[in-house]
């Protein structure tokens, strides 16, 4: 941030929002320090005569400065440092230190128990101010950075409820895939806080049930908007899910009408029926997903450009699944976090695994969003 | 991430190098805004983008790539990718990228 001066002084303006609390047992230096205070324009200036009083203005109030004496009744400034260091709100709090204590030793003691600055009395006045000045500025400078993290954190908890609410939870998505003769178990990981993957699990009739992969371009905040615009899309045409070529067509030519070129995805879209075990699928822009049958796995050849690039053209293929036969979906966020090939990893897992999506996700960190879907037809 | 342009008579050739994820969606931006100048001047009916020093890519910059693909077609010039690696030609044939670009190992 930049400080705008107020006067010849070079008083930075941002000073008449500042908030100094003195802290010293001596009414006189208490008088000098509000002086000094208010000539620098300094807005909210509070006094305490010890620790203790002092203590409940900063918590009340959280001071950008505090000017503080080390020798007090009740409670020293030592201790009153020392508590302040030991509750983490007070951890990048100024606290110029002005005693008259003139050995080294003295000095490193309350730099150790946090003091930000030490100033020897009697004060120079011009170094007093100049003090003053420097810690004023970094704390506003604190304080500006604090208040956008909290505001960017507050958007992004309100994004991840949005992305929450159209996710569906891994105990619902078990259940009703169960109603459709499925086992299913599913992981959803954002790379940052909030991502831009997306699934969906929808009945369409009493027999068919659509799986829906998203991986809209971009991750965080941006990810999650582009899932959150894909989400919308995905809705309005749900009902051409029994086609899923069809569907991922006009997804792609919505995409690109409101894209403005800036949003893809890729995307796999499925549709299963129950009575027959069909399954019939399209996909774009997406990793294949892997069919495991009689412990062979397969990739299920869906190539296609992004979605939002208003030329995709798929048509539907189909595969059955008999019992036991298991069908794994994944945004790109699985193979690039695990090492080795995703069938091979496939080829070796316990596939009744009840877990098996959690069971076949990367520990620590990832490189993208990652969403993964087990299937398999009871 | 980094990109280097040379001019060949009316082709324009990019070397990229690094990593393209959207983590470098200003290089992108910048990269889709440079290009496109260029074509829609006229000076450039051929674009060659070497991928031969770009490690990683993700969805992000697939889309990067489409958006400039799109405004060389609109211009009838030619746009070839040029070296790409093992995991980055898998990404293309997902997408079946060489239905729309010339795509040389």
């Amino acid at each position: 941030m930049s400080f705008s001066s107020s006067s010849s002084e070079d008083i930075p303006s941002e000073f008449s929002r500042a908030h100094i609390v003195i802290v010293d047992d001596d009414p006189t230096n208490r008088v000098l320090l509000r002086s000094v205070c208010e000539k620098l324009g300094v807005g909210i200036i509070d006094e305490a005569e010890d620790g203790i009083a002092a203590l409940e203005l900063i918590t009340r109030f959280q001071p950008d400065l505090i000017l503080l004496d080390i020798r007090m009744p009740r409670m020293d400034g030592l201790e009153l440092m020392r508590q302040l260091r030991a509750n983490p709100t007070f951890d990048s709090l100024s606290i110029l230190v002005q005693t008259s204590l003139q050995g080294e030793d003295d000095r490193v003691r309350c730099f150790n128990l946090g003091a930000t600055d030490v100033v020897s009395r009697p004060f120079h006045l011009g170094e007093l101010k100049a003090r003053i000045k420097a810690h004023l500025r970094s704390a506003i400078s604190s304080r500006v950075l604090f208040d956008f993290r909290n505001r960017i954190q507050a958007h992004i908890e309100i994004t991840h409820a949005f992305l929450d609410a159209i996710l569906p939870p891994p105990d619902k998505a078990t259940e009703l895939a169960a109603t459709y003769g499925l086992r299913c178990s599913s992981v959803y990981r954002p790379h940052d806080e909030i991502g831009g993957d997306l699934w969906s699990l929808r009945a369409l009739d009493d027999d068919h049930l659509s799986i829906v992969l998203v991986d809209a371009s971009a991750h965080g905040l941006a990810g999650a908007i582009n899932a959150l615009r894909v989400d919308c899309l995905v809705q309005e045409y749900h009902e051409e899910l029994q086609d899923p070529g069809v569907f991922l067509n006009k997804l792609d030519a919505a995409m690109a009408k409101i894209s403005f070129g800036q949003l893809f995805a890729g995307a796999i879209a499925m549709t299963f029926d129950r009575r027959t075990g069909e399954v019939r699928y399209a996909g774009s822009g997406i990793p294949f997903p892997l069919f495991v049958s009689d412990g062979e796995v397969s990739e299920l050849k869906t190539r296609g450009l992004p979605l939002g690039s208003g030329v995709v053209s798929l048509t539907t293929a189909t595969v059955t699944l008999k019992t036991g036969d298991t069908l794994v979906l994944y945004s790109d966020g699985w193979s690039e976090s695990i090492s080795g090939e995703p069938a091979e990893i496939l080829s070796k897992a316990n596939l009744h695994r009840s877990d098996l999506a959690e069971s076949l996700s990367p520990e620590g960190a990832l490189v993208d969003d990652l969403t993964l879907i087990t299937l398999q037809r009871r | 991430m980094a990109f280097k342009f040379r001019r060949e008579g009316s082709d324009l050739a990019i070397y990229i190098s690094g990593v393209l994820t959207f983590h470098q969606h200003k290089e992108g931006e910048q990269l889709v805004y440079q290009i496109t100048t260029l074509v829609d001047s006229g000076e450039v009916t051929a674009v060659r983008m070497n991928f031969a020093e770009v490690l990683r890519m993700d969805s992000h910059w697939l889309g990067v790539l489409i958006r400039i693909l799109r405004r060389v077609k609109e211009k009838n010039a030619t746009f070839i990718i040029e070296k790409p690696n093992k995991d980055i030609c898998k990404l293309f044939d997902i997408v079946e990228l060489s239905r729309i670009a010339e795509i040389r190992p």
